[in-house]
């Protein structure tokens, strides 16, 4: 009995050992990694790190750039979320019967996120450059052209256009297969009910898709503290740091100004708080399971 | 039994990636303390004569790395015959031309020390303190011979040199004029090219112009790139203060006249209007548009932007020296932005001979003078100017001040005191902050990042 | 009825707008690239912007197809190895460690599983200089070894094809069991293969992420004809600026490998997008 359970153990440690040579090697070591340099200080070019506590820790709440930093990528987070969200379940309600039009859409609405964010920044840069033709239809409609990239505010949208365009379309396909794997019958009771299309969406399929919401909210919520690569390659966290974002911070003081321990440090605060909304998540999930179950007894 | 086991095989696990891991490990840090830990001197003696000679004598090919930041799109075409020139004559050393961009180099270079694959050969400018300090680049005293040296004058070896010692042949040098066009200058009847702060802004006001009469400005007198970390700080040295402080950790203008010169930037932006404002661009192409087209009449720039700058529109260019400022020492008044970029090889070289040829054929006049004139600089050697530019008239303005070239010192700040320059510009700019208050603002940011 | 035919007929036209509306959001950026590929750098700054390529040529795809002795499709097909080795790797990675963790049992099994997805959540610009150490230990700086390997640590494929394998009948394990296969052959004789449309899901996820990474081939590459695409392509801004006609006639083909497997398979594509998200 005890030689073949431990045979089998064997055999299921093999199965995970590949993955866990590179898991070990290219995930954990790294992230330790991570810790130990929070609480030291020095650069990579420098043979040895000097212990310095919980400093860095403390600077990295009294940097006014990183200070300014988590402001803009909580602005970000707080326009850029709902906007997705409210234009993907909008968009997936449009789409959700398959007719042939609503798959042609389906391809075409997939194409951004085909390209990477290096060609998709050059897109955009073009669009919204102040020749470009965003500023020819503002034009057209009669509204002042406006210098996207030298606003404070206008270049953060900037960002978010980028940010949209690129990935926003995602959010569409999650609730339209959300929606597309709901009972049939529930839709059908609603409408013998006499409920109109808003009433529907409001009261039966809302409720129904609640989790991919709230999947899609944290996820997208995840995506948005992280944006780094948009703003390094549109705006250089210019104007006036005012796209700077955290991760873009930590970029700027680990590798321009070699100070690798307090990058580290801002990186684990930050950690911090996107474990926080995972907290949060799961809080909201576990309510509606323990919801269900209630509802069922 | 069960967690016997399951302690065996993480043990055996962990046994394995130790063992895989250690051997390559090994090779590394032992290649690493070599040339972490002791400083270059060792390390040229430990591989230096012995090796150079049996390469030499064994006709083995010799393999170096060269990494360079590109002033001009032609870089690497550039190198390529230099590359072949250089291997007519040690047909046994291969050299790799890198061309690492701008916006990366520091943490490439940063990364490849600190792994131990930093190039042989690097061209290196205000940030190699941080690099030397750390004993990453090999002291070239015992190769750098009098002949070598007596080409160069004192100041441009001395701002090559960290601790007393020389860490890399002076190899590139530039300042900054004054961009103008012709053709903008006589229209507006200005006869007499602007030699004061305010004969040149007393031009720029005559050129700045509503031509269509639309009721806006069409027309600008002059412009400052995108992104420019230097051309501003002349009007702060020119007023009499200096970039860094002594100990070349923080800035040294947060003061009287710091403050004097900044606001004589802000006074051409925000009150006299006459800089190409910021909104009417969002990238280098569309501003540099408007010193093409002949909408902007002057723009100070280094001077390799002559070619740039010719290859990119056909106005009638011309350039004179960059007008100078209210301080009482010339030194101060006549500032201009100048640097000197340097060939280094690095301590972890195992080739350290081979790499000192290719640095010291690279460095002759008759060789360097081909880079040089490609691109539009000028050389620290003296000599090698002699042989360029014959009758150009833009270069004979810059050539006048490479004889006499101040430098800022390097420091290991340099990186942090370029980025946060740019936002002091932008925050007068723009109008964000008083001239005192950005000064103010830039001081503490350095301190934040250096301590001091 | 009347009424209630107008006013649906008025609805779903409503509807064919809007997403009309959205049709032309995005395609619009993409038919800009292909006009301003055509044309040259001024006449794409300058205002108006231009809607058709009128006066355009092909000099820009010429000019990017021969530049730097044709490093251009060097870095295509560095791309293109570099993605598709990499994603060999996570498929056959996941799914041992998601067959492992879905259907065997041992000691620790949802603690590693609850670590695995815990890594998840850590930006990746955190750990870029310890990983960058590691890899130059590794001697590995500059070789494709550096670009396929640290990506194969795909926490996120082995989370997805844990749940996808919990969806395999633990009847069809137990009877191959009973017919005799090893425990190996039945992965590969029989979990494998039923699998097959899950693991081209992660396929084509891994490999649209991978084709378009940027910032650890910009610290790990060294030499132009190393570099990646994206890679390629941002370096290409560097002296030049943004906005030139060879940048676009770049960008525009680099776009063109994945829209080709794109046509030929946009329901495996669409699905492989979202199934990971719904699975969750």
């Amino acid at each position: 009995m005890d030689k073949r359970k431990i045979r089998d153990y064997a055999v299921s440690y093999s199965f995970l050992l590949p993955f866990a040579v590179f898991f070990i090697v290219f995930t954990l070591i790294p992230i330790g990694y991570v810790f130990y340099l929070s609480v030291h200080d020095g650069n990579f070019l420098q043979a040895k790190f000097d212990w310095v506590g919980m400093k860095n820790f403390k600077d990295v709440f009294i940097t006014p750039d990183f200070q300014n930093a988590f402001k803009n990528t909580f602005v970000y987070m707080l326009i850029e979320v709902p906007v997705s969200q409210f234009f993907g379940i909008f968009f997936a309600l449009l789409i959700r019967k398959k007719t042939r039009f609503s798959h042609a859409c389906e391809i075409i609405f997939f194409l951004p996120m085909l390209i990477s964010m290096v060609v998709a920044s050059v897109l955009i840069s073009y669009i919204i450059s102040n020749n470009g033709p965003l500023n020819l239809l503002f034009q057209f409609l009669g509204l002042q052209p406006v210098s996207w990239l030298n606003g404070k505010f206008s270049a953060k949208i900037a960002v978010m256009i980028l940010e949209l365009w690129k990935g926003g379309t995602f959010f569409i396909f999650v609730y339209m297969s959300a929606m597309r794997s709901l009972p049939a019958d529930c839709l059908e009771s609603a409408r013998i009910d006499g409920a109109n299309a808003f009433q529907e969406t409001v009261h039966v399929i809302l409720p129904l898709i609640r989790n991919a919401i709230i999947l899609c909210v944290t996820m997208n919520t995840i995506w948005q503290f992280q944006i780094f690569e948009s703003v390094y390659m549109l705006t250089n966290g210019g104007p006036l740091g005012a796209t700077q974002t955290v991760i873009y911070e930590i970029y700027q003081y680990s590798f321009k100004y070699y100070r690798v321990g307090f990058g580290a440090a801002a990186s684990l605060v930050f950690l911090l708080v996107i474990l926080l909304i995972y907290g949060l998540e799961n809080l909201l999930l576990r309510e509606r399971k323990t919801g269900k179950r209630r509802a069922g007894a | 039994m069960k967690k016997k086991l399951a302690m065996l095989l993480c043990a055996g696990m962990v046994m394995g990636l130790l063992s895989g891991c250690g051997g390559n490990g090994q090779k590394a840090d032992s290649g690493n303390e070599s040339s972490g830990s002791s400083n270059a001197g060792d390390v040229s003696e430990d591989n230096g004569a012995a090796s150079g000679s049996e390469d030499a004598s064994s006709g083995e090919a010799v393999k170096l790395t060269f990494w360079k930041s590109p002033h001009s799109d032609r870089e690497d075409e550039i190198w390529a015959s230099m590359i072949a020139e250089f291997n007519k004559e040690n047909p046994n050393i291969q050299v790799e031309f890198l061309n690492v961009a701008w916006d990366s180099v520091v943490e490439k270079e940063t990364a490849a020390f600190a792994a131990g694959t930093g190039p042989d050969i690097s061209f290196q400018t205000e940030q190699f303190p941080l690099y030397a300090k750390n004993g990453y680049i090999l002291s070239l005293e015992d190769y750098a011979d009098e002949t070598k040296r007596s080409g160069y004058p004192a100041s441009a070896l001395a701002y090559c040199s960290y601790d007393g010692q020389l860490m890399g042949i002076p190899f590139v040098a530039l300042n900054s004029v004054m961009f103008y066009n012709k053709d903008m200058f006589a229209e507006a009847g200005i006869t007499e090219v602007p030699t004061t702060w305010d004969e040149m802004e007393e031009v720029a006001k005559k050129l700045t112009l509503d031509k269509d009469g639309d009721g806006q400005t069409d027309q600008w007198g002059m412009m400052f790139e995108m992104d420019d970390y230097w051309q501003p700080l002349t009007y702060i040295i020119q007023a009499g203060a200096d970039q860094w402080n002594e100990n070349l950790t923080n800035i040294g203008f947060n003061n009287e006249q710091g403050v004097e010169g900044l606001t004589f930037f802000d006074k051409l932006y925000n009150q006299d209007k006459v800089v190409l404002p910021l909104e009417k661009y969002t990238n280098k192409e569309e501003e540099r548009a408007y010193f093409y087209n002949g909408q902007v009449a002057m723009f100070p720039q280094q001077i390799h932007y002559t070619n740039i700058i010719k290859e990119a529109s056909d106005i009638n260019l011309g350039a004179f020296a960059i007008p100078a400022g209210p301080a009482s020492d010339e030194a101060h008044s006549k500032w201009n932005f100048a640097n000197i970029g340097m060939l280094a090889i690095s301590s972890q070289t195992q080739h350290p001979d081979a790499a000192w040829k290719f640095v010291e054929f690279i460095t002759r006049p008759e060789v360097e003078k081909t880079y040089l004139s490609e691109v539009g600089f000028f050389s620290p050697q003296l000599a090698t100017n002699d042989l360029m530019y014959e009758g150009d008239e833009i270069m004979a303005v810059a050539a006048e001040g490479i004889a006499s070239l101040q430098v800022s010192p390097a420091s290991d700040y340099a990186n942090a005191m370029m980025q946060n320059l740019k936002i002091l510009y932008e925050n007068v700019a723009r109008s964000e902050k008083s001239p005192a208050d950005a000064i103010q603002g830039m001081y503490d940011a350095m301190k934040a990042i250096s301590g001091e | 009825m009347n009424k209630y035919v107008i006013k649906r007929g008025i609805f779903s036209s409503l509807k064919t707008i809007t997403l009309l509306l959205l049709v032309l959001i995005i395609l619009f950026p993409f038919w800009q690239l292909i006009v301003s590929s055509l044309l040259e750098t001024n006449a794409i700054i300058s205002y108006p912007p231009k809607f058709w390529p009128k006066g355009g040529s092909v000099n820009n795809y010429v000019e990017v197809l021969t530049m730097q002795g044709g490093a251009y499709m060097r870095w295509m097909a560095n791309s293109l190895l570099v993605s598709g080795a990499n994603t060999i790797l996570v498929i056959l990675v996941a799914a041992m460690a998601g067959y492992a963790f879905a259907k065997r049992k041992f000691p620790g099994r949802s603690v590693l599983l609850n670590i695995v997805i815990a890594t998840q959540i850590i930006p990746s610009v955190t750990t870029l200089i310890p990983l960058f150490l590691i890899v130059s230990k590794l001697g590995w700086v500059n070789t494709y070894k550096s670009l396929i390997f640290p990506g194969v640590a795909n926490a996120f494929g082995v989370y997805m094809m844990t749940q996808f394998m919990k969806d395999i009948p633990d009847s069809l394990l137990e009877a191959a069991t009973i017919d005799g296969c090893g425990e190996y052959g039945k992965f590969f004789k029989i979990v494998m293969p039923i699998t097959v449309p899950q693991l081209s899901l992660l396929a084509i996820f891994n490999f649209t992420n991978q084709w378009g990474s940027l910032t650890w081939p910009l610290i790990t590459v060294n030499e132009t004809m190393m570099k990646t695409l994206p890679l390629g392509i941002a370096s290409m801004k560097d002296l030049n600026g943004t906005l030139t006609g060879t940048i676009m006639a770049a960008s525009m083909i680099s776009f063109i490998p994945l829209l080709i497997a794109f046509i030929f398979a946009s329901d495996k594509f669409i699905e492989g997008m979202t199934l990971g998200a719904v699975k969750g």
